[in-house]
């Protein structure tokens, strides 16, 4: 995890973390070069005083009382959301901030925050040795921490392991959107080892390759709760952990649950999300609340066939609604429903959105003559939704974004947020991916 | 008209003749009767009349010309058969199936009109339907469907009609209310040929009677030629007498079974006059076969062996094989064999040690020597006043071993009177080879 | 025996041409009522002068654009199809069941449906374009019967048996291969289209699909009404209907081609709907009685009529379309054991 810039030292409160112990070889220490310097509360210096010793094989890190290297604070109280980066949360409620730019540093940060470094936080008691978590279906689940191997066989629940800051501890996965070449190209951008992860689609949601997966030797296996075999995996004796996520409640609740099954660092990031998922709501609706009902676009979203339509119980329909748009066919109930052309006359339309999976292509409508007689279509707005890998309107932490484009496609006079600034602060801090300016206009351009 | 068949030969798979060499006529206005028992080739018969099946060899004739040569319509309007009856699953009703017989005067593509339906009137109120014809065919009785087909022959205009088992399954009335009818319309030139089960109805009815056994003709010529009690009785493998009896002042010949197995007592062989009496008597001149039958364990060995202590007693000697089992513990385990001139006996067989049900060998381990030895005396005794064979079974009628000492001395005659025990289901074959014999129950009372 | 004897068994029905014009007249009306009903809001008259638009173009001149289109090209071809495929199914499910001697077999005893469900699953997992799932559906329901139909040549015994069961055997085979693609095909896209398509449904249905379909099925409907009156005399088995001077093998190969060529065209464009063939020859057996002179032009329009209630159905209650097969499923079950209960006539 790269993390520049500055946080400023609002220490407020007092420290949240759990009483240090001394260790003993701190008097015995003298060198106090150090690699870097650090500006630590009193009470924490002895658990990064650990960290460092166990890193940098016994040596001492070297204390200041301003001006250090590392900022070790703890976390503000109820902050406003704000674009910074995110601060590395080694302990709950205990922030690293750097505050120059060092190898030495880049590595300490990320050893505090790995599996290893929350092992040694378990040791020192300054960490719980097991989590116990409710799962979404109500279930409760105990897990050993730290969780070093994970797979996860739901492409939706591999983003969110990403989106939290875990991607690194996945062993196998199943990815959403990386089938096709463009899909694939820039998942091996985001994360080098995506085309071992992905192996041989042993892990996918319909076929789990058992023998396959006890191979890995996994802490965890995260699934989606319409798995087949979950009681078969149940046999393996590793711990698994069922998603569901198709509204924007529930993909909260889960990328909330992933931060957890990791650590505070994860978890922090998890609320970060979640912080700016509301962020990006409250401002869109600023904007959108004062539209009228015949101002507000009506906008149908279609699947991977032009006749199959999303229901108003998929996170599609909510997507719409969120950017301010009527969806017309939120009175549909299930999953996808199949349609036929006069019902979609009938919803009368503003708006058709595409989805960017499937073989669905904006040319199957528009260049159908029977379609023609739709004024949307007549008028040309028909559009793809974007992906990057993960589709957009998909229940994975991409939704986000997915919410601004749609706002500025449908109402490009409201100030809603921007596309392009938004897209790159997210992939930035949430995928830790350094996403590129053709990237950005080729997601952001309306098409 | 005169439909001919010479020399016909059929089979359905290859070396497994149907029909061998099978000839036969039929004039305008006569009846033939195809009588034989059951898989003896009559509706494989009626098939190849009809033109349906291609004989392998022969050839059939109408009027001088091969039926084959005829398109299928040609043929149909010809030759009509009526297959035995069976009900159709859609319930037509009795004109419309009366109506399918004019198909063959139709072109392919055609339906009938109003002078084909005034034709399949006409055919239903020959045969005395013309008020049921808008009932449906599956809901009229068993003897009606068969009218209403022959009155689809009618329809059809056919010129000989092909009728398999005609009065199969209706009753006396039914059968005589369509023997009747088709009398009557041979009278006026339809042809008939009949394959039935019944010699009574080719006596009454027929003017040639085809008799056939095992896909050969046995005999083929007027009623009283070929419906002859020897004929018959080789023809069914039973005993069938031909008896003439006055009806309606008419001398009217009939065939009748005489009903076996009889009841006897051994004990009658005492008293004088009675039937075991006599037939003791007629062995002085005419070997007497005494078949004695009945299920497994109703006592035959017992019936027997009463048999020869009464006949010793009587002072006439006994010769013979008797084969006793032997028990134990309430289950029998072994079966010896008995001369009966000497009183010499020998183990025959022996129950297997390992017997079981789930093993699927014989139970009977047979020895081979005892059997040689009793057959050996068999061959040997001399003509005694009753000759004993107990028993034959399977083994000797099938598969050409066992007692077959026993079976060449009666198929020789070489005997005065012969008891023999068969069991109930060799019966027919016992019958076949021996058809004059007399079958006793063996069964003991008390 | 006069002929002129009342007949001691009144026919059925006291009012044959009634029924008659019943039979045929529901069709017509079904078809109208399809044009009137949609999802999208026409009056009566707006749907009239829509349809007389392309001969009187200033008819239509006060009518929404999109509602004039909306009858031409969308509800128009739709009730055609449903009453094309409709008398299709009514008309294969009679002769079938004529020439199997069975009346509990429907259009798809040869494995056609099967077939073509097989072939449209293959093209939605290689190809996207619906001309090529249509043919797939086609040529692969014109190749199960082929494989039934030829399997059955192998056996020299009883070939109606022989051919039943060949029939059932190909269309189990072809299902486990519908089984195996669904299973191949991606949850995501593939799989919906599958399972889709296997429900059965007329919503893709435009102008360009009613050509093939007309001309296969109106010719194939003219043949089978021409030879109706010999199904009668195929239906009393080969024997019979040999001496009664047909060729039952080469007639019953004459009905099996047409039927299969007619089934495969209605389903390659509907998708699977079953029922329809079972249910309506004994509906019209009911109505006329089972002589297929009568019967065989009476399945062909109720079975239109049925088709086109239930596309209707399928289109207009929910904004989602109900997918036909499970409609005519729903409603084909109840209705034949109906059906089986009143009749008493054997069938």
């Amino acid at each position: 995890m790269v993390v520049t810039g500055c946080v400023p030292a609002t220490q407020t409160a007092a420290p949240a973390g759990p009483e240090a112990t001394p260790l003993p070889s701190e008097e015995e220490a003298t060198d106090t070069t150090g690699r870097f310097t650090i500006q630590a509360d009193d009470s924490v210096q002895p658990v990064i005083t650990s960290l460092y010793g166990s890193l940098f094989a016994g040596e001492l890190p070297a204390f200041v009382d301003e001006g250090g290297d590392l900022l070790v604070q703890a976390a503000p109280e109820d902050e406003a959301f704000s674009l910074e980066p995110l601060p590395a949360t080694f302990l709950p409620g205990w922030q690293m901030v750097p505050q120059s730019e060092n190898a030495d540093l880049t590595n300490f940060i990320g050893f505090a925050v790995s599996p290893d470094g929350q092992q040694l936080l378990i040791d020192l008691g300054e960490l719980p040795s097991s989590i116990t978590l409710t799962d979404q279906a109500g279930n409760t689940i105990t897990f050993q921490q730290p969780i070093h191997r994970v797979i996860s066989t739901y492409g939706p629940s591999t983003a969110m392991v990403y989106s939290v800051g875990a991607g690194g501890r996945l062993v196998a996965a199943s990815y959403l959107g990386a089938r096709d070449e463009a899909g694939a190209a820039a998942m091996s951008r985001i994360d080098p080892r995506f085309e071992s992860l992905i192996g041989d689609d042993y892990f996918s949601q319909d076929d789990f390759n058992l023998e396959e997966a006890a191979n890995r030797n996994p802490d965890l296996i995260i699934t989606s709760a319409r798995t087949a075999w979950l009681d078969t995996v149940s046999e393996l004796g590793v711990p698994y952990f069922p998603y569901d996520a198709e509204t924007p409640e529930a993909l909260k609740e889960a990328i909330l649950l992933t931060g957890q099954l990791f650590g505070p660092n994860t978890t922090a990031q998890a609320e970060a999300w979640v912080k700016y998922y509301e962020w990006i709501e409250a401002a869109i609706l600023e904007q959108t609340e004062t539209l009228t009902e015949a101002d507000q676009l009506r906008v149908l979203f279609t699947g991977t066939s032009p006749l199959r339509i999303a229901s108003g119980e998929m996170i599609q329909s909510s997507l719409i609604e969120i950017a301010g748009g009527i969806s017309v066919s939120a009175d549909l109930t299930g999953y996808w429903n199949d349609v036929n052309l006069e019902q979609v006359a009938a919803w009368d339309a503003d708006l058709i959105l595409v989805p960017p999976y499937g073989g669905a292509s904006v040319g199957a409508i528009t260049e159908d003559p029977d379609w023609q007689i739709l004024d949307a279509v007549q008028a040309g707005r028909v559009y793809r939704m974007p992906k990057l890998v993960a589709p957009w309107d998909t229940p994975t932490p991409d939704t986000v974004i997915a919410i601004i484009w749609l706002s500025n496609l449908l109402y490009p006079d409201l100030d809603t947020p921007d596309c392009g600034e938004q897209v790159q602060y997210f992939y930035n801090t949430f995928y830790n991916y350094d996403i590129s300016a053709e990237e950005i206009d080729s997601l952001c351009a309306i098409n | 008209m005169r439909l001919q068949a010479s020399h016909l030969n059929f089979s359905y798979l290859p070396g497994q003749t149907v029909l061998h060499d099978v000839s036969l006529a039929v004039g305008a206005g006569e009846t033939l009767y195809i009588l034989g028992r059951n898989g003896s080739g009559k509706t494989t018969l009626l098939s190849c009349l009809a033109g349906l099946l291609q004989p392998d060899g022969g050839e059939v004739l109408l009027d001088d010309k091969p039926i084959r040569d005829f398109s299928a319509a040609e043929r149909a309007r010809e030759v009509g058969l009526i297959p035995q009856m069976h009900t159709p699953v859609f319930g037509f009703t009795v004109r419309e199936m009366v109506m399918m017989g004019r198909a063959p005067h139709l072109g392919w593509l055609g339906s009938p009109n109003h002078e084909d339906q005034a034709i399949a009137d006409e055919a239903l109120a020959q045969v005395g339907l013309f008020e049921l014809r808008d009932r449906p065919y599956t809901e009229i009785s068993g003897g009606e469907q068969q009218l209403v087909l022959i009155a689809r022959g009618l329809a059809q205009k056919c010129r000989v009609l092909l009728m398999d088992e005609p009065t199969a399954h209706l009753d006396l009335s039914n059968q005589h209310r369509i023997l009747e009818i088709v009398n009557q319309l041979s009278d006026r030139g339809l042809s008939f040929i009949i394959a039935s089960h019944s010699p009574n109805n080719a006596l009454s009815y027929a003017d040639r009677v085809l008799l056939m056994t095992g896909g050969w003709v046995t005999a083929y010529g007027s009623p009283q030629e070929t419906l002859t009690e020897s004929l018959l009785s080789a023809v069914y493998g039973i005993r069938t007498e031909v008896i003439t009896k006055e009806i309606d002042h008419v001398q009217t010949p009939v065939a009748v079974i005489t009903q076996r197995p009889i009841a006897l007592e051994p004990e009658s062989l005492h008293e004088p006059d009675s039937f075991l009496s006599r037939v003791f008597s007629n062995g002085q001149n005419d070997p007497q076969l005494i078949l004695v039958t009945g299920l497994s364990g109703v006592g035959k060995t017992t019936w027997v062996t009463r048999l020869i202590e009464l006949a010793r007693n009587t002072g006439l000697s006994v010769s013979g094989i008797l084969s006793p089992s032997t028990f134990k513990d309430g289950r029998k385990t072994g079966i010896q064999v008995v001369d009966l001139a000497t009183g010499d006996r020998q183990q025959l067989a022996q129950l297997r040690e390992n017997d079981s049900a789930a093993i699927r060998t014989p139970r009977w381990a047979f020895d081979a020597a005892a059997m040689d030895w009793a057959n050996l005396r068999l061959a040997a005794a001399e003509t005694s006043d009753l000759l004993v064979i107990d028993e034959l079974g399977p083994v000797e009628f099938f598969q050409g071993k066992g007692l077959l000492a026993g079976m060449a001395r009666l198929d020789e005659g070489k005997y005065r009177v012969a008891c023999v025990v068969v069991r109930s289901a060799l019966l027919p074959n016992a019958l076949q080879r021996w058809p004059n014999a007399i079958v006793v129950n063996g069964g003991v009372k008390g | 025996m006069t002929h002129s004897a009342p007949s001691t068994d009144a026919p059925k029905h006291k009012h044959p041409w009634i029924t008659g014009l019943v039979i045929y007249i529901l069709p017509v009306i079904l078809f109208g009522l399809a044009l009137l009903l949609g999802r999208y809001p026409i009056t009566p008259g707006e749907v009239g002068r829509s349809l007389l638009s392309p001969f009187f173009p200033n008819l239509a001149a006060d009518i929404p654009e999109v509602a004039q289109q909306l009858v031409l090209r969308i509800r128009l071809p739709r009730a055609l199809a449903a009453l094309l495929i409709g008398a299709s199914f009514g008309a294969t499910g009679t002769a079938f069941q004529a020439i199997f001697k069975n009346p509990l077999v429907d259009s798809n005893i040869l494995g056609v449906t099967s077939g073509a469900g097989f072939g449209a699953a293959l093209a939605l997992l290689l190809f996207r374009d619906a001309w090529q799932v249509q043919l797939f559906a086609f040529a692969f329901g014109l190749l199960a019967v082929f494989l039934a139909f030829f399997g059955s040549r192998l056996y020299k015994s009883s070939p109606l048996l022989v051919l039943t069961l060949m029939g059932i055997l190909i269309g189990s085979l072809f299902n486990s291969l519908i089984a195996l693609l669904k299973y191949l095909a991606d949850p995501l896209d593939t799989l919906p289209a599958i399972t889709f398509w296997l429900l059965g449904s007329l919503t893709t249905i435009t102008w360009t699909d009613i050509p093939a379909l007309a001309v296969i099925i109106i010719g194939g409907v003219v043949f089978l009404l021409l030879i109706r009156w010999r199904l009668n005399i195929l239906s009393l088995g080969d024997a019979e209907a040999k001496s009664l001077g047909m060729d039952p093998a080469r007639s019953k190969l004459w009905v099996i081609l047409c039927a299969t060529l007619m089934t495969a065209a209605a389903v390659s464009v509907s998708g699977v709907i079953g029922w329809v063939g079972l249910v309506i020859p004994h509906a019209g057996r009911l109505l006329v009685g089972p002589d297929h002179k009568r019967l065989l032009p009476a399945s062909i329009a109720l079975g239109a009529a049925f088709m086109l209630l239930m596309d209707t159905v399928a289109r207009t209650v929910l904004p989602g379309e109900i997918p036909l097969g499970v409609l005519t499923g729903l409603l084909g079950v109840p209705i034949l054991i109906l059906l089986l209960r009143r009749n008493r006539m054997g069938w």
